[in-house]
């Protein structure tokens, strides 16, 4: 009899223990996630403003692994809620490995200081202003 | 693709609730041992027990989004402390399933009410009118137990509005420093703060005092830029800590007794001396369940369960109860990161500091890290109002958990 119980105590703390590792396993999948988000093998828009001079939400990047569109809206891919941005301003697109922004009808945005309306092909490093907002787009060649 | 990917990782997992699951069963063999009389009422405890655990588990990831992973350490702290709280006394621990119980419920509605209402830093002054209130309650109708003035009783029920204060104290500094400048002066605030922490030192509840003491700093020192006023504060604490000690006798036998238990071992060192006894007498995997003596430490079963757990269960189990913490506080920084509306942001920061400061202030008291100040092991300890209320934090945890639409303030 005491040496059963002896017995489950043991294995009682090795189930601690084990609930512990499994826990533990979970929060380093974790912090391995968070570490991987902004490498990952898809180009991106990185957010060139501060994070502190914007008063609603932006992510600090977007990973482009289809074609989005952004805008105020919320069926938009890239959502920001800002005044200067139209329901529906622009679109990237991905067409034979090459990437394109499209402006609608009456909607326009800046790339690399110019003006742009209609469609433009998205080059490495390329600087995208939306509203305020400045994006810059990244894309590693080689991949 | 990030958010593909991450909810895929935070596909809700219940393997660790079957590993509780597990450890719950071995406790109930352990202490179905101990106990052969009375196997009913006993039993019942048990079954509800785990039944609130898996039922509960399984709800939360249904119904919700966000975190899953503190709500399972919650559940393994409290399973740790059921079994304890049982061989001590059993009452306690039928009554400790209902506040388990309880506390569950108000954690689900604190849930959704918060999310719904509250979620905004409007309320300033409504928080703090509730902790006035509530101290003013306590010494018109409060009663001296155990050398400190804060319970309230009525109808048989006591209750601690202490418990209530820590949480309404988080909400009020969040919403103080998200809306700063706007409706309270900086002087009137740190007035107020003050005040607070000064009637918890009056009603001789040096435990809250310290552990508010401490929140409050940590939020402090993330928002005010300006770090002299913030060395200022650190040194009027020091001053005033060390001249409550020559002045004030109650903080007077804190120190004397943390200094040198052994000189005072039947008076005012008692209690710690009995806790090192306890402690020392636990070795690695400890005498067993049920064949230790933690009655002989007054106050087991609230302020000093942790050493009683290491002398029945081993070391090895206070160092999984630490690990557990460690976990928990690192989930909810985790969260607090995460979080983009300032604040519940600020709010999920307290939670967390606050949590870990209770346990380190317990923990290390009991070990004679630091002077002892009496409060409650979160999750582990006995206590309707201490359950209660971390049953409330742990929901304003997971509300800040969740994508948040609403006020999103430069910081």
């Amino acid at each position: 009899m005491q040496g059963i119980s002896e017995l489950i105590k043991i294995l009682l703390i090795i189930s601690v223990y084990i609930f512990i590792f499994i826990i533990f396993k979970y929060l380093y999948l974790d912090v391995k996630l968070m570490r991987n988000l902004r490498y990952d093998k898809y180009p991106y828009l990185k957010l060139l403003n501060r994070k502190s001079d914007i008063s609603f939400k932006v992510e600090e990047t977007y990973n482009i692994y289809k074609s989005m569109k952004i805008g105020r809206a919320t069926h938009n891919d890239i959502v920001i809620k800002n005044d200067f941005i139209d329901k529906y301003h622009a679109e990237i697109k991905i067409e034979e490995e090459k990437y394109f922004v499209n402006t609608y009808a009456n909607t326009s945005l800046m790339i690399n200081g110019k003006v742009i309306k209609g469609e433009r092909e998205l080059k490495n490093n390329d600087i995208l202003q939306i509203g305020t907002i400045k994006f810059v787009f990244i894309r590693e060649i080689g991949e | 693709m990030n958010n593909l990917d991450h909810n895929k990782f935070l596909k809700k997992s219940l393997l660790p609730i079957y590993i509780l699951l597990i450890t719950n069963i071995l406790y109930f063999f352990i202490i179905k041992d101990l106990y052969q009389e009375n196997t009913y009422k006993f039993s019942m405890i048990w079954i509800i027990f785990s039944l609130i655990i898996f039922i509960s588990s399984i709800l939360y990831q249904k119904i919700f989004k966000g975190e899953y992973i503190i709500l399972s350490i919650v559940f393994m702290l409290l399973t740790i402390g059921l079994p304890m709280i049982y061989r001590i006394d059993k009452e306690l621990a039928f009554r400790q399933t209902l506040w388990y119980i309880f506390g569950l419920i108000v954690f689900f509605i604190v849930i959704f009410v918060f999310k719904k209402y509250f979620i905004t830093n409007r309320y300033t002054y409504l928080y703090m009118g509730v902790i006035y209130i509530m101290f003013i309650m306590t010494f018109i109708f409060g009663s001296r137990i155990k050398g400190s003035i804060n319970w309230i009783k009525f109808n048989g029920i006591s209750f601690q509005p202490s418990e209530v204060i820590k949480i309404l104290f988080i909400l009020f500094i969040a919403s103080y420093f998200t809306n700063r400048d706007k409706k309270l002066k900086k002087s009137y605030f740190l007035f107020i703060v003050y005040s607070i922490i000064g009637l918890f030192f009056f009603q001789k509840d040096l435990g809250s005092a310290l552990l508010l003491y401490l929140v409050f700093m940590s939020i402090y020192y993330l928002n005010e830029e300006n770090k002299f006023a913030l060395l200022m504060n650190l040194f009027g604490a020091i001053i005033v800590g060390i001249n409550s000690i020559i002045i004030f006798d109650h903080v007077k036998v804190r120190m004397i007794s943390w200094i040198n238990p052994w000189k005072y071992i039947d008076g005012a060192g008692y209690q710690i001396t009995q806790s090192l006894f306890a402690i020392s007498e636990g070795g690695y995997l400890g005498v067993g369940l049920g064949k230790g003596h933690p009655k002989y430490i007054p106050e087991v079963q609230t302020d000093f369960i942790f050493s009683a757990i290491i002398e029945e269960m081993g070391i090895l189990m206070g160092i999984a109860i630490v690990l557990l913490y460690i976990l928990f506080i690192y989930k909810g920084i985790k969260i607090t990161l995460n979080q983009k509306n300032n604040f519940i942001r600020q709010v999920a920061l307290g939670i967390t500091m606050m949590t870990g400061f209770q346990a380190f202030i317990i923990i290390g008291g009991s070990i004679k890290l630091i002077p002892l100040t009496g409060i409650t092991l979160p999750f582990v300890s006995y206590g309707g109002s201490s359950i209660v209320m971390s049953f409330v934090s742990i929901g304003l945890l997971q509300v800040a958990s969740q994508e948040l639409e609403g006020e999103f303030h430069s910081e």
